[in-house]
């Protein structure tokens, strides 16, 4: 969708997943900030973003990431992230203690469960 | 054979086209290609790099190929690379849109340290910069000392990191 990422979406059990490959800089995060509000409507519970096939986060990504999740939060939709335990960008979200705002779950399914428990 | 002509690779082609073809093009299109090589390896890496967001894969890219070949241990290339994208994505803020249009990238590499330097003739805006205020403790987080001076004529951000050098990696 971009020069330097791909997003591919799917819907798993009411939930969006939302693949998001590549690299996240300042240059994209606009366009995929966009593309992933887009993603999720409202009638979906929530959204799943799966990063493991992301090589490059940072700062501006982050941010990106904090932002969506407020905003879905205040039409009562859930965002979860599935990072692999491994991945390079884990160092990333660790440092920037996302965990403790957007569930951070090792894979997708399991954010998949996250999001729908949060549903109620 | 050119032997002489100049390094530029846009002059040299002129510099070619007007020696095979004194008298300006026929009626066939001319096809050149100039290409110069800059070797990346070496203990210093100097860039000048335009204040545009495109340009950080471009840095990212420069680092990772520079701190490979210069042998340093993969995970700590990728926190300097980490932290030197996010000094220069300050610096981008800084110039983005306004006067200053570039700014300096200059790293070295000096035993098991490696110093990285980026100065640019902007303003430091660590609250507004598109990190939220994120980019100056992920710096700090990733290297072992930052440094951040901001005068009349710009912001320089130093960042060094002691770094493992694996030559049979």
């Amino acid at each position: 969708m971009t020069r330097l990422a791909d997003l591919d979406l799917a819907e798993r059990d009411g939930v969006v997943v939302a693949t998001l490959a590549g690299e996240l800089d300042l240059s994209n995060v606009a366009d995929v900030d966009d593309a992933l509000s887009q993603a999720a409507p409202s009638d979906v519970v929530g959204l799943v973003v799966d990063l493991s096939a992301l090589r490059h986060i940072d700062s501006a990504g982050i941010r990106m990431l904090f932002d969506l999740h407020r905003r879905l939060a205040r039409r009562r939709q859930e965002l979860a992230l599935a990072v692999p335990p491994r991945a390079r960008i884990r160092d990333v979200l660790e440092l920037l203690a996302v965990a403790e705002t957007v569930p951070l779950c090792d894979a997708v399914d399991k954010a998949v469960e996250v999001v729908r428990a949060a549903a109620g | 054979v050119v032997n002489s002509g100049p390094s530029d690779p846009e002059a040299l082609c002129e510099h070619v086209v007007r020696m095979l073809l004194p008298h300006g093009a026929s009626g066939d299109d001319v096809a050149l290609l100039a290409m110069s090589h800059e070797p990346v390896a070496g203990p210093r890496l100097r860039l000048e790099v335009p204040a545009d967001p495109d340009e950080l894969v471009v840095i990212r890219r420069s680092m990772e190929r520079w701190l490979a070949t210069s042998d340093v241990d993969e995970r700590d290339a990728y926190r300097v690379t980490l932290a030197t994208n996010e000094a220069c994505m300050n610096a981008i803020e800084h110039g983005f849109g306004g006067p200053a249009t570039a700014f300096e990238l200059d790293a070295e590499l000096t035993g098991s340290e490696v110093a990285v330097v980026v100065r640019d003739s902007g303003q430091w805006r660590s609250p507004r910069a598109p990190g939220d205020g994120r980019g100056l403790p992920m710096m700090r987080a990733l290297m072992d000392d930052v440094d951040i001076t901001t005068g009349p004529d710009g912001t320089t951000v130093r960042l060094s990191r002691a770094v493992r050098r694996d030559p049979f990696a």
